[in-house]
């Protein structure tokens, strides 16, 4: 068991380690050290599940063995900046000042037509409408469009807008969220009044209904019911 | 308590860990002092075999059989099956050869002892079993 349980660990190691060689572009959205979890996670729970003869106890073992690895990585990298950047790696600048940047290319492997690729999926065609293009630890690539091609903001406008917030659930399947209406200081049965008031007999009839900001109710009823937006 | 949560599970994974690999350690141990006892009695045998008395030789043979599969059904928890099997089978073949009289009972009752005796070494911590 103790041998399952090393093999594992050294395994976790090896495939982490060669993952960070292969480089982000292999990577795409997970962390390096969350993807070698998910591929082994699999694989070590098949092994009892494909082969009778081998004990499940093996199998289990093998399974705390990559839970212990995982979380001991993810505890390392939270605490230390210098084992988080060897781990995970550093975010790489690829595009600067509407250039891509070439030796960072050439380190990361990373192919002008993959760069262009992924600038058109975020709707920059071209390069030169970019500030800043960095390349993230999980494969992801982040533009930062120069000021002059970025959407136009209401701040860049000058125009004032209301604080918004987040609304907040008050009736999810037909199911109040007590918790929810004593966090805004409100009780059942002010939401059954007022969801009396809207012609609804229990909040069983509710898929959804929730209160903004500004005290707003919104609700939708189930089936057949029409759904109500009332200030 | 919420803020070092992360702490707490790091601290309990770790000696769940260090616990279990005393266990391990401990069946290692408890495996070699069962495999060490039956061999005892299977050498016996050997030298009952040697020695033409077919009828001690069987005994012993039978002796070793019978614990060996109360033991088996205990090591079936965390041994490879396909492994025990070997070792029944093996007990097994001896025990019909010494039944006939037969002096290859002797190569059988080695092999019973040798795959016995490398049971519990397959768990050891070592860098062979590791790689």
């Amino acid at each position: 068991m103790l041998i399952v349980f090393f093999r594992v660990l050294i395994l976790y190691t090896t495939v982490l380690f060669f993952l960070r060689v292969l480089g982000k572009r292999q990577v795409s959205t997970l962390q390096p050290s969350e993807l070698v979890t998910i591929i082994l996670l699999a694989d070590v729970a098949a092994i009892p599940m494909a082969t009778t003869g081998t004990p499940l106890v093996n199998g289990l073992v093998g399974l705390f063995a990559l839970l212990v690895a995982s979380y001991t990585i993810s505890y390392i990298t939270m605490k230390s900046m210098r084992l988080r950047a060897f781990i995970s790696g550093r975010p790489t600048i690829v595009i600067a000042n509407g250039r891509i940047v070439e030796d960072a290319m050439k380190e990361l492997r990373y192919t002008i037509n993959d760069l262009l690729e992924q600038l058109r999926m975020l709707g920059y065609p071209d390069v030169q409408d970019i500030e800043f293009g960095v390349l993230e630890t999980n494969g992801q690539l982040s533009v930062i469009p120069k000021s002059q091609k970025r959407p136009v903001t209401p701040a860049d406008l000058g125009v004032a807008t209301e604080y918004e917030g987040l609304p907040t659930p008050l009736i999810v399947d037909g199911h109040v969220d007590e918790q929810n209406l004593r966090q805004l200081g409100l009780d059942v049965n002010w939401l059954l009044g007022q969801l009396a008031q809207r012609g609804i007999r229990s909040p069983r009839d509710v898929l959804y209904a929730s209160l903004d900001t500004k005290g707003n109710l919104f609700f939708q009823a189930k089936a057949d019911r029409q759904g109500v937006s009332l200030a | 308590m919420r803020r070092y949560i992360s702490e707490i599970i790091a601290i309990v994974l770790w000696s769940v860990t260090l616990c279990g690999a005393a266990g391990v350690y401990w069946l290692i141990h408890a495996q070699e002092s069962v495999a060490e006892e039956l061999n005892r009695t299977l050498t016996a045998a050997e030298q009952a075999v040697a020695a033409g008395d077919w009828t001690v030789a069987g005994d012993y043979v039978r002796d070793v059989y019978t614990r060996w599969r109360h033991i088996e059904r205990v090591w079936t928890l965390h041994t490879q099956h396909e492994l025990l099997e070997d070792v029944t089978m093996t007990l097994l073949e001896a025990q019909a050869l010494i039944d006939v009289h037969d002096e290859q009972a002797v190569a059988q009752l080695r092999r019973a002892r040798h795959r016995l005796e490398t049971l519990p070494q397959r768990d050891r911590l070592l860098l062979q079993n590791l790689l």
